[in-house]
């Protein structure tokens, strides 16, 4: 403690007192940063959990508003379509047919027989746009391959498709959910991008699938993306990110390197969805 | 003399609101109260021996106290710390700190108070008081800080460390000087007061179950 040695005896008492005093305001200084440090972290992580609650509940009245959509549009198919079709098939088939003439029951018979065929079309075709045959047959592949068929059909627009590496298929209910996802973004690709090709390709990696869209249109980053999502209006986009969530996966939006092209990667993780 | 016996007397408010008031069930609190309850006993026995035996022996056994309340108070720190790597930390130190101190009262005499054993003593306190603060914002347990008593029965130890600091860094060289003792006393008395009423603080205090939300 050579150092510590005194030399004038007065300085001591002042060292003393100045250095206690130093050091208590020291301390409560940190103490107090401390606390109100902490405070300001927890007050943010409260605002972060209300932002995610308030992001779920808007996920949330998507999905029931689109399951609304849905059903309404079931319930005016039904209505407008099939009621009016059965309805017919009643009048033919009424209780004074008996009363006619050989003929005229043949006739009424084969109208009612077509009609009949024409409903079971109707509900056949209302099943098709509820889940695709081909996927449920065939798989994502398949669905997407005549999803594009179909686009390609239209002139407007050239889209192909190319999956490397599909053999084994997943479960209905994911190749569903990305393929909802497909479908939605390629009705923004044609509603909104005035793209003159997209072309969908397919990866897979030991711990993951790649699912990767682009386009030569006007489309959107991940910022615009989250932006948009994030908006009452932003429907199909909720929905998308909602089935993104179900599949545990990442969707990123971005534009090629090139500023040609925007491109949608789907990451989905194997593990979650084997 | 009086200010002296008014700042062992503030031991007294802790102990027995533990012993009457408080149960056992808080592992931070008990530690608390075991520390002051051995720092009675200690000045109890110290003037045992100095009246009964000789001012020397009482010397030696006061001397004998610096490594006993060194283990108390990192066994405080030792339960208040969530991280396990602060925790393993404190393992090392000890051992360190007591070999120094065996080292530093052979080589110098019990009679005489040993400032710089008690200097590192105190820089070491601070030092996991200040690694608490820092283990509190890592790894977070409670929504605010302040409604759990670890947090008091550190502030206490903190506050006492800091404010002591100058006063024990000088005794040793400046015992001679007038006045000095005076002073000693003075800084020594109220912040050993101001300990105790955070040690209070610290067991009435009742453990608000206030989680961190989780935003993962």
């Amino acid at each position: 403690m050579f150092f510590l040695q005194v030399t004038n005896p007065n300085n001591v008492t002042y060292v003393v007192y100045f250095g206690t005093f130093g050091m208590l305001l020291l301390a409560i200084g940190l103490i107090v940063f401390i606390v109100f440090h902490q405070r300001k972290v927890i007050y943010f992580q409260l605002r972060m959990k209300k932002m995610q609650e308030d992001q779920q509940q808007m996920m949330l009245q998507a999905s029931i508003q689109s399951q609304e959509e849905e059903r309404q549009r079931i319930a005016a198919d039904l209505h407008d379509d099939a009621g009016p079709l059965l309805a017919t098939v009643r009048l033919y088939l009424n209780e004074n047919l008996i009363h006619q003439d050989q003929g005229t029951q043949l006739q009424s018979i084969y109208n009612a027989k077509q009609i009949i065929d024409d409903t079971i079309q109707l509900i056949r075709n209302m099943s098709h746009s509820l889940i695709p045959p081909t996927l449920k047959n065939f798989g994502l592949e398949s669905a997407v391959n005549d999803m594009f068929q179909k686009i390609n059909g239209s002139g407007s627009i050239s889209a192909s498709a190319r999956f490397h590496d599909y053999k084994r298929r997943l479960k209905l209910e994911y190749e569903l959910s990305i393929f909802r996802v497909l479908q939605e973004l390629v009705n923004n690709t044609l509603k909104h991008s005035h793209a003159s090709f997209i072309h969908l390709t397919q990866n897979k990696t030991e711990q993951h699938i790649y699912i990767r869209m682009h386009h030569d249109g006007e489309g959107m980053t991940q910022t615009e993306y989250e932006k948009l999502r994030d908006t009452p209006h932003g429907m199909g986009l909720k929905n998308i990110h909602s089935r993104v969530k179900i599949l545990n996966s990442k969707i990123l939006f971005e534009k090629d390197s090139s500023n040609t092209y925007y491109k949608v990667t789907i990451e989905i993780p194997i593990d979650a969805i084997l | 003399m009086y200010i002296e016996d008014i700042g062992r007397l503030s031991f007294l408010i802790p102990v027995l609101y533990f012993l009457f008031k408080r149960k056992l069930n808080e592992k931070t609190v008990q530690v608390i109260f075991y520390y002051t309850a051995f720092y009675i006993i200690q000045e109890v026995v110290y003037y045992a021996i100095k009246f009964y035996y000789s001012t020397y022996w009482g010397y030696v056994f006061n001397l004998m106290f610096v490594p006993v309340e060194f283990i108390l108070i990192t066994s405080f720190f030792r339960h208040v710390y969530n991280s396990e790597r602060f925790k393993g930390f404190i393992t090392i130190i000890r051992p360190i700190f007591i070999l120094f101190w065996l080292v530093n009262s052979l080589i110098s005499s019990p009679e005489v108070f040993n400032s710089l054993t008690i200097t590192v003593e105190s820089l070491i306190i601070l030092f996991f008081s200040i690694l608490y603060f820092y283990d509190q914002m890592q790894f977070p347990k409670h929504a605010f800080i302040y409604t759990q008593p670890a947090f008091w029965g550190v502030i206490g130890f903190f506050i006492f460390t800091a404010g002591t600091f100058f006063v024990f860094l000088y005794r040793q060289s400046s015992s001679g000087i007038d006045g000095f003792i005076d002073q000693y006393i003075f800084i020594h008395v109220a912040l050993l007061i101001t300990r105790n009423i955070f040690f209070l603080i610290a067991m009435l205090i009742k453990p608000v179950s206030s989680t961190i939300p989780d935003v993962t």
